[in-house]
């Protein structure tokens, strides 16, 4: 309700535009979320205001938003923490992926010997990250995942993104994807997910793939790891080099990502904010 | 309840599904755990309708995600998930119910006797049968061979029941011929004086699913009858109440040749198996009085459970 007086004081020229692509006010929040979208946010060099001290919360603009549904993740502008959450609000609902953690994760590369259990630090310590999607180990993983280089931070290791779409694979192939079953370890009780379901969440296909926390559940679907493997060695991620200020929004539902080859002196100094975000309102 | 929703039992028919395709095809561990498989792919069906198809009575809440203290979701029988089916899902018959559950009880002779139940169980006594249920219920729940089993076995498992089907379909056509034969060589007399008495006898002849039909052997007039899959909603018009009733035909009997043909999947071969409508006609006092009375008994009936 606070959104929908705020919508209503956006001013003149907001409602104009609102009203030219909705005829009515809008009744439900899902519509008003669509709404809020039209409710451009200028970028920094046009408007000659930094957006965190601007009153208008920082949101994708349908430009952004339509370039993120075609392409399945974005680069965008984001001077701070603040910035990253309000992105995050306007996608879906921004919430910890610990109990009682912090909605913002700040991943520091760390030794293995100092990680988590079940973390990919745990098994990996500063290598680089095979490609993988988050919260796997979730029955519905986060829709997106939104990252930042931290305030002060700096990284010479990458981020390759590699979209689902963008990987080479025949029906048959996306066919076995969608078949084979897998046992996803990580919450309270295993469960059963292929990497591709289109069962899970109604009128999604949903891409689910982290080798820590998910195995073949009978030696028949091992071949779709098989097929997944070799389509992401042939694959041309996207690199995202990390600038100050930089963020980058994933569609983890059908968007892998990975952390790429750096050297290992500069690890201590790459530090990135990620906030994961329900679908939905 | 996690465990009835349709994405995990879905999931869960398929990992059974593979653990049975991985098995020697002549053991006992493929039938095993198809068996298993079959009930889980049942189940799937119906909470692919809504999940509180599968609960108990007393756990219905549970169903719509209410916690109710229960420790244990209780699940209804297997015998009741198959009845449901039967309602639920196209062209699932008596036929199909009866191997399903035959398939069910082995599995429980396996499961709780000391009885090898599935230690000859050869495939060509089940697994045509078993992929055309498999059919039925995965096309109910906008699936496919191919998304159940994998596109290879799902080729296999399409070319076994084309087989069948084509096995049924010579054996309804060799039944037509015989009984063919045998009429022409009456006299024309006697022909016509057998048809006569069919058109009598198919009139006189009682049944709700009842519905007349030209004998594909000899002409004459035969009667279909059939299981009830489901009524249309009542209506009056002037002074009656009508009601159109659906029904899935599953047999057949021709008054002037005697021929019969039992089972849908027979009846289909013979150009007989469309489901078909028979409209019942009420007397407005006596449907509603009867609808009062279920009422008043199912009331009855809870007052007591409540107590």
């Amino acid at each position: 309700m606070r959104e929908r007086v705020r919508f209503a004081l956006e001013g003149a020229q907001g409602l104009e535009r609102c009203s030219q692509q909705f005829r009515t006010f809008p009744a439900k929040m899902q519509e008003f979320n669509e709404v809020n979208l039209l409710l451009v946010h200028a970028s920094p060099e046009s408007s000659g205001v930094p957006i965190s001290d601007r009153d208008e919360r920082l949101r994708l603009s349908i430009h952004e938003r339509e370039r993120l549904s075609r392409q399945g993740w974005l680069e965008l502008y984001a001077p701070s923490s603040r910035d990253l959450i309000e992105l995050a609000q306007s996608l879906g609902r921004p919430h910890a992926t610990r109990a009682g953690g912090s909605i913002i994760d700040r991943l520091v590369p760390t030794e293995r010997q100092q990680a988590r259990p079940g973390t990919m630090s745990y098994h990996l310590g500063f290598e680089e990250f095979p490609f993988h999607t988050d919260g796997a180990y979730l029955r519905i993983p986060p829709r997106f995942i939104l990252l930042r280089l931290a305030d002060g931070a700096d990284s010479l290791r990458p981020t390759l993104v590699c979209p689902f779409s963008s990987l080479s694979l025949s029906n048959g192939e996306s066919e076995t994807l969608t078949r084979d079953v897998w046992v996803v370890r990580g919450s309270r009780r295993p469960f059963l997910s292929p990497i591709l379901s289109d069962s899970t969440v109604h009128g999604h296909t949903l891409l689910r793939f982290d080798l820590f926390c998910m195995k073949p559940a009978s030696r028949r679907s091992e071949q779709s790891a098989q097929i997944l493997e070799s389509a992401l060695k042939k694959a041309n991620p996207v690199e995202v080099i990390w600038t100050p200020n930089q963020a980058l929004v994933l569609d983890n539902w059908r968007t892998l990502h990975a952390r790429g080859e750096g050297p290992l002196d500069r690890n201590e100094g790459r530090i990135l904010e990620r906030v994961s975000v329900r679908s939905g309102g | 309840m996690d465990g009835w929703t349709y994405d995990v039992l879905w999931q869960k028919a398929k990992l059974y599904m593979d653990r049975a395709l991985s098995e020697d095809r002549d053991g006992p561990l493929f039938p095993f755990w198809a068996a298993l498989a079959l009930e889980l792919l049942a189940r799937a069906t119906l909470a692919k309708v809504h999940p509180a198809l599968l609960a108990e009575p007393d756990c219905i809440l549970m169903a719509f995600g209410y916690d109710t203290g229960e420790k244990m979701a209780k699940s209804v029988m297997a015998k009741t998930v198959f009845l449901r089916c039967q309602k639920i899902v196209p062209d699932f018959g008596d036929t199909e119910l009866k191997t399903s559950m035959s398939i069910v009880e082995r599995r429980n002779e396996e499961l709780h006797s000391g009885t090898l139940a599935f230690e000859e169980f050869p495939t060509r006594v089940w697994l045509s049968s078993f992929y055309r249920i498999c059919k039925l219920l995965l096309t109910a729940q906008g699936q496919s061979l191919a998304s159940f089993l994998g596109r290879e076995e799902a080729d296999a498992a399409e070319t076994m029941i084309a087989a069948s089907e084509k096995e049924t379909l010579a054996s309804v056509q060799k039944a037509i011929a015989v009984k063919k034969s045998e009429f022409e060589k009456l006299e024309s007399s006697e022909q016509k004086r057998k048809h006569s008495i069919a058109e009598t006898s198919s009139r006189e002849f009682e049944d709700p699913s009842k519905r007349l039909e030209t004998c594909p052997a000899c002409g004459g007039r035969g009667a279909i009858t059939g299981e009830r899959v489901r009524a249309g909603a009542a209506r009056l018009e002037g002074d009656s109440m009508y009601q159109d009733i659906a029904f899935l035909p599953t047999k057949f009997r021709c008054y002037s040749c005697d021929l019969e043909l039992a089972g849908h999947a027979f009846l289909h071969a013979a150009g007989l198996g469309g489901q078909y409508s028979v409209t019942e006609s009420y007397d407005p006092v006596q449907y509603y009085g009867e609808m009062f009375m279920e009422n008043m008994a199912a009331d009855a009936e809870a007052m007591y459970q409540n107590e």
